[in-house]
């Protein structure tokens, strides 16, 4: 007979992770157990040290506060509310909790006993894994660092993403038993077979280990050129060692990874390495006739066209790849690189079409991108934000060399526009005489920005110190660099500004109806995830590169590598950064194409429970590498 | 002339669940409280019949989905009104039991402990006449309205009257399965709740 409690105790449970994942015969079986608390305002529902409960609890009704007397009497650690799990302790681990958690205000709690929970665990990995994630993103207790590895590597994937449409995640389909030829074979032998086979490549093995590859790029370059004869040993020509991967790999992942080597073909063996069996070769054009509109189509695309035209039906297809990649779980980094490296080639073709029709430059230049361009980390049409820097002139010269580079700029700027990268409001772009200068020129500009530590200078040097070469000479970048590093150097006064600016914004504690809710005039109940999450984390990448002297590493992401490398002792923290940097980045870009907007304010509302965890999750790095910050270059003496 | 009957008849006469019954009092546990509702054919204890009961169990004040109890009365006559408001009618797929099968099971579920509810004399009244009509006393808990409970939790003297639906509101407790017996007690259990913890 029909249980009306318990219907609806698993009507409440069901709506939120990760009893969304149970089955409703276990659920209701949980939800009969469900014992129902009421808890007044200011009552603990379990104190810091108490043993722990036979039970954990699911915010019903109203908000709980966690926090930890011996971290700090004052500051909340968490703060749950509806839906929210809390206690989960005695789940995993000692057998005393290690915060107190008290009503905010009056709440109802639904406490489930672990033991009636143990039994659907024991079956159900998907729920144990949020859990763990759950307990995890509470704690604070730097001991329980088993749990805190799970929270930057159990990639949570929520239902709808395992759900939606997984063709990026297929594996990349490869042509099986490929035509292979041993390394003392001829040239003529490997063109002959792969003309009757219709190939364009064939593998070269020994032992059945591939130890090389020609293509009919390679045969086109060596012998119809001459330098070879034809009755030469394939080894002469072949590629060596062959990229190798294993059969389990992704389209994504083989996109890639032939963008990146500039390759055409890879080897399949069994394990991904050279020192495996061969089974197969995937070409590019495999890649091509599984996606039409695919990265490496439209980068080759983007080097013939020449009409406005077609740029901007290659930037539309862009974005109409990404939105359809954010729509799927494709990892971010993959997401990333791809429209960074798309993002690159177009503007360089642009600039190039510019230059072209404008003349040539009178002396080498460099265009350069600035801002998030500069970091490569563009995935929505975004303000122009660009500078060039042309070679040292003699002052005669200076107006005439900087009126062409002007009009260059203005020409690029122009048809940028036109692409749908607006102009930049601010006019920080290369068309304005200020951003357009000589070697000698920007080097006393950002010798000036670091001298005269203000506000507004620290500013141009957060915009103006992420800059990348999109088009020109890289040995004007690259003198740029390291007159700023010469700057740089032991100059701890700066640093700390810049890391006073880097720490400006605190992370938000969490979600919790009106508290991390922007409170001016447009964007009311909206949550700005670029100045509240995203650049915090930009700005102490950059911040903590630059301390180390760090040249050419432009990227957040990069930067957090680096940094890893470096100081393999923070590893845990900046390691957390990278994950949330991508997350975030994921949700300003779902945002920003499904509204058509930047994607900046996150309308909380509109957010799912299990969003708003996974965003909740992201800021806990934050407040990590802002600490870091915080001691590192001392902050305590200025803030 | 009940009383007279009562009193000489010996205890050993009632049947073994009122005798199971009486026996929950000699260990009494003062922790449970059974929050109860009676659905009715009507509002006149003399006329009308007892259609559904729902009971909910609080252990220190804690309520526990897994210590309910449900029924649902098979009952000859039926009144158009009443079933437009409780919507139960005969043949329903509820399993129907015979109004003594639901107070034998009833009486299991309560055992000794207090029982709590909205107006609950009302409920209390239903129930006594049923057992009377078993030949059976009138129940021996204690019992607590907690429409009583509300005016001392308010410091009100003079009576005034609330309906259970004013309490969810004022405790901003979700109205959800009003009109069914166990819906009911779930409701008056958690607005229970608010009055006794402090």
């Amino acid at each position: 007979m029909e249980n009306v409690i318990v219907e609806r105790v698993a009507d409440f449970l069901k709506q939120f992770p990760p009893f969304q994942e149970i089955h409703s015969a276990d659920l209701h079986k949980i939800a009969a157990q469900v014992r129902v608390h009421y808890v007044p305002k200011r009552n603990f529902v379990f104190k810091e040290g108490d043993p722990a409960h036979t039970e954990f609890y699911v915010v019903q009704q109203g908000a709980v506060g966690l926090r930890s007397k011996s971290r700090s009497a004052t500051a909340w650690i968490d703060i749950c509310d509806e839906g929210d799990i809390l206690g989960l302790r005695p789940l995993f681990a000692d057998q005393t909790y290690a915060m107190e958690a008290v009503a905010r205000e009056e709440c109802v709690l639904y406490a489930i006993p672990i033991e009636a929970f143990k039994k659907v665990l024991a079956n159900n990995q998907a729920v144990m894994d949020f859990l763990l994630e759950s307990f995890a993103s509470n704690t604070r207790n730097p001991k329980a660092s088993e749990a805190k590895g799970k929270l930057l590597s159990a990639n949570y994937a929520s239902n709808e993403a395992q759900s939606t449409d997984l063709d990026f995640f297929q594996q990349a389909f490869y042509t099986k038993n490929p035509i292979c030829l041993t390394a003392k074979a001829t040239i003529q032998k490997a063109a002959l077979l792969m003309n009757d086979h219709k190939i364009s490549s064939l593998i070269i093995e020994e032992n059945k280990l591939p130890i090389g590859i020609i293509t009919d790029k390679d045969i086109r370059r060596w012998v119809a050129t001459g330098e070879m004869q034809i009755a030469d040993k394939v080894s002469e020509i072949m590629s060596s060692p062959v990229k190798c991967v294993p059969p389990t790999i992704h389209l994504a992942e083989v996109q890639t990874i032939l963008l990146q080597h500039k390759i055409g073909h890879l080897c399949v063996t069994q394990d991904g390495t050279d020192q495996a069996e061969i089974i197969g070769i995937l070409s590019e054009h495999d890649i091509v006739t599984a996606q039409a509109n695919n990265p490496v189509a439209l980068l080759k695309q983007i080097e013939r066209v020449s009409k406005l035209e077609s740029l901007t039906r290659i930037r539309e297809s862009l974005s109409s790849l990404l939105e359809a990649y954010l729509n799927t779980a494709l990892p971010m980094p993959y997401i990333m690189k791809v429209s960074g490296l798309i993002t690159q080639a177009l503007m360089h073709r642009v600039i190039e079409l510019s230059e072209e029709k404008i003349g040539k430059a009178p002396v080498k230049f460099a265009w350069l991108g600035i801002g998030s361009q500069g970091r490569g980390e563009q995935l929505l049409l975004t303000d122009q934000d660009h500078a060039l820097v042309f070679e040292d002139v003699s002052d005669e010269e200076l107006e005439t060399t900087q009126a062409y580079f002007l009009k260059l700029a203005k020409d690029v700027s122009r048809v940028l526009n036109e692409l749908g990268y607006v102009f930049c409001p601010a006019e920080m772009m290369a068309s304005n005489p200020k951003y357009c200068l000589s070697l000698s020129q920007w080097k006393s500009q950002f010798s000036k920005w670091i001298d005269q530590a203000s506000t507004q200078n620290i500013m141009m040097c957060s915009i103006f110190f992420d800059y990348a070469k999109v088009y020109g000479e890289a040995d004007l970048v690259k003198q740029i660099s390291q007159h700023i590093l010469q700057k740089l150097k032991g100059n701890q006064k700066f640093f700390a500004y810049l890391a006073e600016d880097a720490v400006k914004n605190p992370p938000p504690l969490g979600f919790f109806r009106q508290f991390i809710i922007e409170d001016d005039g447009e964007h009311k109940d909206e949550f700005d995830v670029k100045a509240r999450a995203i650049q915090p984390l930009v700005d102490a990448a950059r911040v903590l590169i630059l301390a180390e002297g760090i040249e050419g590493k432009n990227n957040t992401v990069e930067r957090f590598e680096k940094l890893i490398e470096l100081e393999p002792q923070n590893e845990e923290v900046y390691a957390g950064c990278i994950k949330s940097f991508h997350v975030l980045s994921k949700f300003r870009a779902v945002e920003g194409f499904k509204n058509n907007s930047s994607g900046r304010y996150l309308e909380l509302s509109s957010l799912s429970k299990s969003d708003k965890m996974k965003l909740k999750r992201a800021f806990k790095p934050i407040q990590e590498i802002q600490s870091l910050l915080k001691n590192r270059f001392k902050l305590s003496y200025f803030l | 002339m009940n009383w007279f009957k009562n009193l000489f008849s010996n205890i050993k006469d009632y049947p073994e669940f009122w005798q199971d019954y009486l026996a929950e009092f000699k260990q009494p546990n003062p922790q449970r409280v059974v929050v109860l509702d009676c659905e009715t054919t009507g509002l006149n204890p003399s006329e009308d019949k007892i259609l559904s009961i729902g009971a909910v169990a609080l252990h220190e004040n804690v309520i526990c989905v897994e210590d309910h109890f449900s029924v649902f009365v098979k009952q000859t006559f039926h009144q158009a009104e009443s079933v437009a408001i409780h919507g139960i009618v005969n043949n329903k797929k509820n399993k129907l039991d015979t109004e003594k099968e639901a107070i034998k099971q009833l009486l299991q579920c309560i055992g000794s402990a207090k029982i709590v509810g909205h107006h609950i004399q009302f409920d209390i009244e239903m129930i006594n006449r049923a057992l009377q009509h078993m030949q059976l006393p009138k129940l021996k808990n204690k019992v607590q309205d907690t429409s009583d409970l509300y005016l001392k939790y308010k410091g009100i003297h003079q009576p005034i009257q609330k309906s259970l639906d004013d309490l969810c509101e004022e405790f901003n407790i979700p109205k959800k399965d009003r009109h069914t017996a166990l819906g009911d007690a779930f409701l008056t259990a958690q607005v229970y709740q608010r009055l006794v913890i402090q």
